[in-house]
């Protein structure tokens, strides 16, 4: 595949990473926990956001960020640890000094998942709540809802919904995607891995509608540029529940089972594929996203024992675990587990809720790239943004390094595939950023501001 | 920041955290009951044998009807027309009610000018989890105390002492209530956004100055048996409260919903206003299941957002309404017909709507607490977290510490499998009860044993159905 990148590599545009508060090396690890440990107990304490805004002793004007989170409807279950990663983080980042000296404040509206209700989420956060940005929106339908609103109201919108529709180029200059990889660029990251060590011939199983849609094009085409092929495409009903009759269907010289499965019937669907296949199956692949907040640690579920998953972002801490995700989990209250301090069986949605942590980060180092001072900077900030290249590993980015591409306003990064041994999710392979590349779609700088 | 690391320093107190963790276990423990589709739990519902416990459930039913047939007639007992009388409240619950009405007004500032987090702000959790699921399930327990705490008739009794109300017609029976039930059930099933604090707000002001009209109008009497829907569903889920208190106030035990088979008055919309309780909690079930959702074209795995289903739901709910009733009285003309005739004069098929629908109450309670408990377990976390910190400004009044909001229990398959088996009890539980009342009503409007059996035969079966089919809603993959 033809990579045609043109990023933006100006020395300015690095994401300097502990540009507020300098920490020496000696120092480093001791700050890095004391950080975590300070962002953490703020959250948990519920100092942030509530009547009548935020408690700071500083007396400069905050600076407002409208959160558009899934508290009810179908997203609420992501939208919580959505809010937890984000109080954290704002914790952190006020902890700091804030930004440009202002603290942060954030001003929760629900959207209800619903995409109707999310555009006029965004008009409350410009006129009723006159935030600087919009930011959190997870999921695509909510986020395709309400970004043209955004840009016709000019309000910086960071989404964290790891959708293609910002890099599609379907959107406008006004949305941005900087904290979480999108699915294309995840999907084609699989390909090497998938064809150079668990086999070349491929069977995609994909729920038949957008969703599996994307997996099957992008998958598909990524697996014949490193020298596999896609043997059968299976497309399974979304309202299915029971597998039975796909399974016969799988070709005999399968190596690889790739399935695309979402919603409740996913246990159902892999529990009776391990039946079927007996201990003889293929490998068997599959993407973390219904799998979120299981506790895979079961006996009722050793049917997933020996697959491999996607994940954006480990959700067991792995022996060469970074100081900063060491420190990132500590913020936001997550053990090794991934699961919440306060109850073990509580597991996160940690393979995506980074990205509210990073894209809080991306939007403080812009404002104070631009210097921000008010809505009248809108503008800049979103230049300021598009600035923004190399984003180096660090506390503010705990899940790697990452490139962002200023056109199309995506940010780019390693994604992980872990295999499931012994009831735990561990790291076999970490993909490079050049392997989640494609090619440009759209080039949002060229659109007004 | 200095306020933040007083917080940060303060120390603990043991003993509160001891008290907090203890009453969120006894909320864990306590109740059971919904909302969100939440994936982990479906997913792990389903690798659940929820086959065989529908089997189960049904068996028992079927059971229970089987060893009512073969009991003997319990010694009848002449029914006679229940009195709803109203009188008025004592002091105590004049003070109570004004300090309710003190507290809503509260709330409603909150909603207001607080957080625009639903799950953060105190009144959308004070009316959805503490009132529609806590104090409305309590009412099955401790019977009809809302009238003592509602926010309404101690500032009317202050108010007008001594006014003389109008007369409510009496053609127009309980049909307000009806009509008001299915506005209520549409607009927390249908509107887009029922938890948004400020929307919640005007609308609870709204309802409240509607609510005092109606007592200044009509008096207490027939706004809350005729007119105030909601009260009427807490008086009959009270019904079903096996603590019975004499005409000496000394407190008894007696048989759970015993009052629902006496006649009453305005006794056809009444026995609607309870087919339509039954019909709305069973359609607010099965709205979100897979099957509904493919017959209104909507992806499962792509929930397009209630705003783009308001008119779909909203047909829902009154096609569901209907298709209960005309089965309902299916099964009563069925009935009646099958019993045949005593002395010549068979037992009218309205009559015996009007007494057999009542006996429905039960099961309708049966899925409140079923269908809300996995809502209140997690959303009764967020009401504790509220009170503990009701500003927002990182108090901690009830010591809960470093809380987190857990929903830990539907992630692993042990938890699941208690929940729904707790769920599925409170539904068959709900069927087994209303069998036993309505065998009740046919021994009191037929003359023989036989008669009695017979008329029983369709309403067993609809009985036993409707358990499969409640089990199946608690089994079903949901989308919504």
């Amino acid at each position: 595949m033809t990579v045609k990148h043109s990023w933006k590599t100006p020395a300015t545009a690095n994401v300097d990473t502990e540009s507020v508060v300098p920490i020496t090396s000696t120092s480093r690890r001791t700050a890095l926990k004391t950080l975590a440990l300070g962002a953490g107990g703020l959250a948990a304490t519920g100092t942030l956001p509530g009547l009548g805004g935020y408690v700071q002793a500083q007396s400069a004007e905050p600076i407002r960020i409208g959160f558009q989170v899934h508290r009810t409807g179908i997203g609420a279950a992501y939208g919580r640890w959505y809010d937890r990663t984000t109080r954290a983080a704002v914790a952190k980042i006020n902890a700091e000094g804030g930004i440009n000296g202002r603290p942060i404040e954030i001003v929760s509206e629900d959207d209800g998942t619903d995409p109707k209700r999310g555009a006029e989420v965004v008009e409350k956060f410009v006129n009723r709540h006159n935030c600087d940005v919009g930011f959190g929106t997870l999921f695509s339908h909510v986020v395709t809802g309400s970004a043209p609103r955004a840009g016709e109201l000019k309000l910086p919108y960071f989404v964290v919904s790891e959708g293609n529709h910002v890099a599609s180029g379907m959107l406008n200059r006004y949305t941005l995607q900087p904290g979480i990889t999108d699915v294309r660029s995840q999907v084609s990251a699989m390909a090497p891995y998938v064809s150079s060590s668990l086999g070349k011939k491929v069977t995609m199983l994909y729920a038949d509608f957008a969703f599996g849609h994307d997996h099957r094009d992008y998958f598909g085409e990524a697996i014949a540029a490193h020298g596999g092929e896609v043997v059968a495409n299976i497309p399974i009903s979304p309202a299915e529940t029971s597998f039975t009759k796909y399974f016969p269907k799988i070709p005999r010289d399968t190596e690889v089972i790739y399935h695309v499965m979402v919603g409740p019937a996913v246990l159902t669907f892999v529990k009776e594929m391990g039946e079927f296949f007996g201990p003889s199956a293929p490998a068997i692949f599959g993407f973390i996203d219904s799998l979120e907040a299981v506790d895979i640690n079961s006996p009722e579920l050793e049917f997933l024992e020996g697959s491999y998953l996607w994940e954006g972002n480990p959700r067991y801490a792995q022996s060469d675990q970074s100081e900063y995700d060491k420190a990132y989990r500590e913020a936001v209250g997550v053990d090794e587990n991934g699961a919440s301090v306060s109850d073990p069986k509580d597991v996160s949605t940690y393979a995506h809720m980074f990205g509210c942590w990073e894209t809080l980060h991306i939007i403080k180092a812009g404002m104070e790239a631009c210097d921000y001072k008010g809505v009248d900077d809108r503008p800049a900030l979103i230049e300021a943004v598009e600035a923004i290249s190399n984003i180096p590993h660090s506390l503010k980015h705990p899940q790697g390094a990452k490139l962002f591409n200023g056109k199309t306003h995506q940010v780019f990064g390693h994604q992980y595939i872990s295999k499931v041994e012994e009831g735990r999710l561990n790291v076999v392979h970490t993909t490079s950023i050049e392997d989640t590349f494609y090619e440009d779609q759209v080039d949002y700088t060229t659109q007004s501001l | 920041m200095s306020n933040c690391k007083a917080h940060l320093s303060r120390p603990t107190i043991e003993y509160r955290r001891v008290a907090a963790k203890l009453l969120t276990t006894l909320l864990f423990l306590g109740l059971t009951s919904v909302a969100d589709a939440h994936v982990a739990e479906q997913a792990l519902v389903m690798l659940l044998p929820t086959d065989v416990y529908i089997s189960v459930g049904t068996g028992v039913v079927i059971a229970s009807a089987l060893v009512l047939a073969l009991l003997p007639t319990t010694q009848r007992v002449p029914s006679t027309l229940v009195r709803e009388e109203w009188p008025p409240v004592g002091s105590f619950s004049t003070v109570a009610s004004v300090g309710a009405t003190a507290v809503l007004g509260l709330l409603v500032l909150f909603g207001l000018f607080g957080t625009r987090d639903p799950l953060a702000n105190p009144l959308p959790l004070a009316v959805w989890t503490v009132w529609w699921i806590v104090i409305v399930s309590l009412h099955g327990l401790f019977g009809y105390f809302w009238r003592h705490i509602n926010p309404f008739s101690g500032l009317h009794n202050v108010w007008c002492v001594h006014y003389q109300h109008s007369p409510l017609h009496d053609g127009i029976a309980r049909w307000p209530a009806c009509v008001v039930l299915l506005l209520f059930s549409a607009f927390v099933l249908a509107d887009p956004a029922p938890d948004d604090p400020e929307r919640l707000a005007i609308l609870v002001c709204v309802l409240w100055v509607i609510w005092m009209l109606g007592l200044h109008q009509f008096g207490e009497s027939n706004w809350f048996t005729r007119v105030d829907a909601l009260s009427m569903l807490m008086q009959r889920f009270a019904s079903l409260s096996p603590i019975n208190r004499n005409e000496n106030g000394r407190l008894s035990i007696a048989l759970p919903g015993l009052a629902l088979t006496s006649p009453v008055r305005h006794a056809r919309s009444n026995a609607v206003f309870c087919v339509l309780l039954l019909g709305i909690g069973s359609y607010d079930g099965l709205n979100e299941t897979f099957w509904w959702l493919a017959h209104i074209d909507v992806n499962p795995l792509e929930y397009p957002g209630r705003s783009a289903l308001i008119r779909a739901t909203v047909l829902g709910l009154l096609l569901a309404n209907l298709a209960l009733l005309a089965v309902f009285a299916a099964v009563v003309i069925l009935g009646a017909r099958l019993a045949g005739p005593i002395g010549g004069t068979r037992v009218g098929v309205g009559t015996l709507f009007d007494r057999l629908a009542p006996t429905l109450v039960p099961i309708a309670f049966g899925y409140h607490i079923a269908h809300y408990l996995t809502t209140f377990l997690v959303n009764g976390q967020y009401t504790l977290v509220a009170i503990s910190d009701p500003l927002g400004s990182g108090r901690d009044l009830l010591g809960l510490g470093h809380h987190f909001v857990s929903t830990g229990f539907f992630n692993t398959p042990g938890s699941v499998r208690t929940i729904w088996l707790t769920q599925a009890a409170a539904v068959t539980i709900g069927h087994m009860l209303s069998l036993l009342l309505a065998h009740r009503v046919a021994e009191e409007l037929f003359a023989t044993r036989r008669q009695v059996i017979i008329s029983q035969i369709p309403v067993v079966a609809f009985m036993c159905l409707y358990t499969g089919f409640g089990l199946w809603l608690l089994a079903a993959p949901r989308g919504a």
